[in-house]
């Protein structure tokens, strides 16, 4: 047996970060649907929550045509969009963090930009999957109307896109918090738990104290619940729910947009491949 | 310029002190080994060299940078295999090498990797599927796949059946052919011995000794044993033996760094006076001997308390 090496072509340039960061999704991609259980409960968790929300509270919401089922999808996939970055993507990241893998990754010229692109972009596909999953048992059993306007479709693709990068970084940044991969899914319910209840998810934004929805109005879950709300439910909805009449949608773009920014610099900048390497 | 210049590198975990004061200088294409028992400090050395650990003090340079402040660039050139097996359970042998591969400028050709690691049978399993052995190759062919100038190897070999090992070792001689640097640690005196250009033997966080394996053995010498019968028992051994005779009733053994002379003269000996030598051995003491007095020899002089 011989070696197979010819000496390296010196100069030769290193791999482009974007691409290597699709290449890396597209791993993630595979490992998640091979992790079959995985799947089954990722996905099944939402449609639980929909289920249970839509099937126990029956009827119409008081002075409306709007069934507990409808009023209840929108902010459901909200939440499921948060918890592919807050719990998903902070767990992938946790344990990759304690078994071994960033320490052997941090030995190979991948750029932290690659190795975040492919968690953020399986991220994305994890919450579409979700919110596909949630529209189609929604449209099943709940009379859930997909919009046939391109505007609500416009702002479905903003807040989708700006609120599944803003839970992801907000996911990364978690990760840092176990101190064993086993206290992972422990130390996330907080984070994501917290936020579920004062952004409303689940009821009327307005019904919090003024003070808790200032706090909730400084992260992505709020703006989420909102433009999802914006796109899924009857427009007079706008006027019933919200405090002062409105979704405030250009503040939520605004709030978005500054936790992606900010948060994807901070999680790169901040990144530690293990507890000791630097950069 | 060295590929491997490390002066005084030293490292604490708490009250453990795990280096004090490492200098080591691995030249380019060497194959260079460091020896030492568990605890030593090698995986904690290794890991500094390749910018995964701290140091506390001291001064490094590795293929002329700081491992510390490694760039992207530095670390293509950089191949590692750690201690620790990779992880990636749901990915397949050949899915994981490829991904690898992607990372570097100028990686190696996969099939042939993947051949001459004899993983080529095993490429489409899944890795918590591997055995330990299995796994130890792969966490080589991933090591190797950027194709390094500089390669460190965290005991490569460790839990692999003795015909892989011997395939391995002539994979990384293909290697240090071609010109690779690499800087392995070992358990195995053999391994040490078949690969390395020097070793250098590191007890207690401190490098004891440095040389080339046949240069540290040869120097223990050869060990010439045998046993003798009636009548030689009563007889005078011969005159003018080198030093190190040890009689032990019937048994004789000597270490001498020239056997011939002193088994012609025990013949000799013998047949003069009717008799002859029962079971007579002769044998090269090799570096594992070296390595054991030398440790059982820092022992002695830690319980003397020098
Ligand atoms: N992360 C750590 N935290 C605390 N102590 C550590 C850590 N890593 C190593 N040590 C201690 O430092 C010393 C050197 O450890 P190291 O792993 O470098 O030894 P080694 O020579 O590689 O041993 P082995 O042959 O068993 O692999 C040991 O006493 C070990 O317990
Ligand atoms: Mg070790």
């Amino acid at each position: 047996m011989t070696a197979t090496t010819k000496r390296p072509t010196q100069g030769t340039r290193l791999p482009n970060a974007f691409r290597l960061g699709l290449s890396q999704a597209w791993l993630e991609i595979k490992s998640f649907s091979r992790a079959k259980d995985m799947v089954i409960f990722t996905l099944g968790l939402p449609v639980m929550f929909l289920l249970v929300f839509g099937l126990v509270f029956a009827g119409t919401l008081e002075g409306t045509d709007v069934s507990a089922g409808q009023w209840f999808t929108p902010g459901i996939i909200a939440a499921s969009v948060l918890s592919a970055g807050v719990v998903n993507l902070a767990t992938s990241m946790a344990i990759e963090r304690h078994d071994g893998t960033l320490r052997r990754l941090a030995l190979t010229p991948i750029p932290i930009t690659s190795y975040l692109v492919g968690k953020i972009l399986m991220t994305a596909l994890t919450a579409l999957a979700m919110t596909i999953v949630l529209l189609a048992v929604g449209m099943g059993l709940f009379d859930v109307d997909l919009p046939s306007d391109a505007d609500r479709w416009l702002t479905f693709g903003w807040v989708f896109g700006l609120g599944v990068m803003a839970a992801a970084v907000l996911g990364i940044a978690v990760s840092r918090l176990p101190r064993t991969a086993r206290s992972a899914s422990a130390v996330f319910n907080l984070p994501f738990l917290g936020l579920m209840f004062i952004s409303g998810v689940f009821i009327e934004f307005g019904a919090l104290p003024e003070w808790l929805r200032t706090v909730a109005g400084a992260f992505p879950l709020r703006w989420l619940a909102a433009g999802m709300r914006s796109v899924f439910l009857p427009d007079e909805f706008e006027r019933l729910i919200e405090p002062g009449g409105s979704y405030r949608l250009d503040i939520g773009l605004i709030v978005l947009s500054a936790w992606v920014i900010v948060g994807f610099l901070v999680a790169v900048l901040t990144f530690r491949w293990g507890r000791e390497r630097r950069g | 310029m060295h590929a491997i210049e490390a002066r005084g590198v030293t490292r604490r975990y708490g009250e453990v002190q795990a280096l004090t004061g490492v200098d080591l200088d691995v030249k380019n294409g060497e194959v260079f080994a460091v020896l030492g028992p568990n605890g030593a400090g090698k995986t904690t050395l290794v890991e500094i060299l390749e910018g995964l650990r701290r140091r506390d003090g001291g001064s490094a340079s590795v293929l002329g940078a700081d491992p510390a402040w490694a760039s992207r660039e530095w670390r293509s050139r950089i191949g590692a295999v750690l201690q620790v097996n990779t992880q990636n359970d749901e990915l397949t042998v050949g899915e994981l090498v490829r991904a690898y591969a992607r990372y570097y400028p100028h990686p190696l050709d996969i099939d042939h990797l993947l051949e001459a690691l004899d993983l080529t049978a095993i490429r489409d399993r899944r890795i918590h599927q591997l055995s330990g052995g299995q796994r130890r190759r792969l966490d080589l062919a991933l090591g190797l796949v950027g194709d390094p100038e500089l390669l460190f190897l965290d005991e490569p070999t460790t839990g692999l059946d003795p015909e892989v090992r011997i395939r391995i070792w002539e994979f990384i001689e293909g290697l240090s052919e071609q010109g690779t640097t690499v800087l392995l640690t070992t358990h195995y005196m053999e391994e040490a011995e078949t690969l390395a250009d020097r070793v250098a033997v590191l007890v207690g966080g401190r490098i004891v000794t440095t040389g080339a394996p046949d240069e540290l053995g040869g120097s223990s010498g050869v060990h010439v044993s045998f046993r003798l019968h009636e009548p030689l028992l009563t007889v005078p051994l011969p005159e003018r033996l080198p030093p190190m005779v040890v009689r032990d009733k019937d048994h004789i053994e000597v270490t001498t760094d020239d056997p011939t002379d002193v088994v012609t003269r025990f013949v000799l000996w013998a047949d003069a006076n009717g008799g002859e030598l029962a079971e007579l051995q002769i044998h090269q003491l090799g570096l594992e001997q070296f390595y054991l007095e030398l440790l059982d020899h820092l022992n002695d002089w830690e319980e003397a308390g020098v």
